[in-house]
């Protein structure tokens, strides 16, 4: 009660009649007193109304429902935890199958070339060759050409020019 | 204490069978009888989703019935049912599909269909479209609360159930049962109060 001004129950001390576990003075003052009897008569009432009127509208539409309990199958729904660990095994799977298709690559031209090895050893050889020809090519002694500049450090300012040239020629 | 048909109170009396307390259980036609339309309120009005709410509770009744070897009798059937039905909400509000079809409202609770189900004896029209718009109303601030809070404030004034049942199917302790009731019936009745 809040005050000797104001008997009547609070707001608070109401809903804890309505829950059910108001104090025993609260109770009996409810008991006794109009006004407070009336403000829970009015919830009470309310919530009478909406329980009846619900449970005949869930009445009627249970009756629409196949009563046939053990037919009905029982939804599986997607947590984000299946998501996850489906999609994770979906990564792993193709992870490896992407490595076991790369390790097996090569053993695939191996085979191939086992399939054909005239033609392979005659192939070789040709590179072989042609890598010998480069090797003497590029291991023959050569002329060094640091003297074609050495007009170049006889005539600095016109160094660059007389590079130039040089290279032109 | 909630109140049931007169075939449900005389099957609650608790038959013994190899020390097993069985009761509707071992029947499926009659648990589906007794039950299912309390189910599918709770279920409808806790998720707002009415074709959610009927593929929940056939779920619930048939996992009642494939578990009934475990049922122990130490709660109603009822508060074994509505524990089961809150976990299989529970198991749904994780789900993205459950988000996306809240936020979606595609196929959210007509209220206006609830309340034609009022019943019409002993009123006048006047009254009974009165009562109409109190139950659309309660419909629509019911669905304004948090899970917790609805599903709580349904079982204390629909399903009539007492706080140590509730705390019960929960999983909660009674105290943390006291607070989101508490919350809830705060807000109902300011909102009431305010419309």
């Amino acid at each position: 009660m809040n005050n000797l001004q104001n008997p009547h129950l609070t707001e608070d001390e109401l809903d804890e009649v309505l829950m059910g576990f108001a104090s025993e003075d609260a109770t009996l003052h409810v008991a006794a007193c109009e006004p407070c009897g009336a403000r829970l008569d009015v919830f009470r009432s309310q919530m009478a109304v909406f329980s009846q009127a619900s449970m005949a509208w869930s009445d009627a539409r249970s009756n629409t429902i196949s009563r046939d309990i053990l037919a009905h199958k029982p939804t599986r729904r997607l947590t984000l935890t299946t998501v996850w660990s489906s999609a994770a095994t979906l990564m792993l799977a193709l992870a490896f199958s992407l490595t076991t298709a790369l390790h097996q690559g090569p053993r695939a031209a191996d085979s191939a070339v086992v399939a054909h090895p005239d033609h392979d050893q005659s192939e070789l050889a040709s590179d072989n060759e042609m890598l010998a020809a480069i090797n003497s090519e590029f291991g023959a002694p050569r002329q060094a050409q640091v003297g074609i500049y050495e007009n170049v450090t006889a005539h600095p300012a016109g160094a660059r020019s007389a590079v130039s040239l040089q290279v032109r020629n | 204490m909630a109140t049931y048909p007169a075939s449900c109170v005389a099957l609650e009396w608790p038959l013994r069978r190899e020390g097993r307390a069985i009761s509707e259980l071992d029947d499926i036609d009659l648990l589906v009888k007794t039950y299912r339309a309390r189910l599918l309120r709770f279920v409808t009005f806790s998720t707002g989703d009415p074709d959610l709410a009927e593929t929940i509770t056939q779920d619930c009744l048939l996992k009642a019935y494939n578990a009934r070897l475990s049922f122990r009798g130490d709660s109603s059937v009822n508060t074994w049912l509505t524990s089961i039905a809150v976990n299989l909400i529970r198991d749904h509000q994780r789900t993205q599909k459950f988000k996306f079809w809240k936020q979606a409202r595609a196929t959210a609770v007509d209220v206006t269909d609830v309340a034609s189900f009022i019943a019409v004896d002993c009123t006048s029209p006047e009254q009974q479209l009165i009562a109409k718009e109190q139950v659309a109303k309660l419909s629509v601030i019911i669905e304004t609360l948090s899970l917790n809070q609805r599903t709580v404030f349904l079982m204390k004034f629909a399903e009539e159930m007492d706080l140590a049942d509730i705390s019960q199917s929960m999983g909660m302790p009674i105290n943390t049962v006291k607070t989101h009731l508490h919350r809830a019936l705060k807000a109902v009745r300011s909102q009431l109060g305010a419309q």
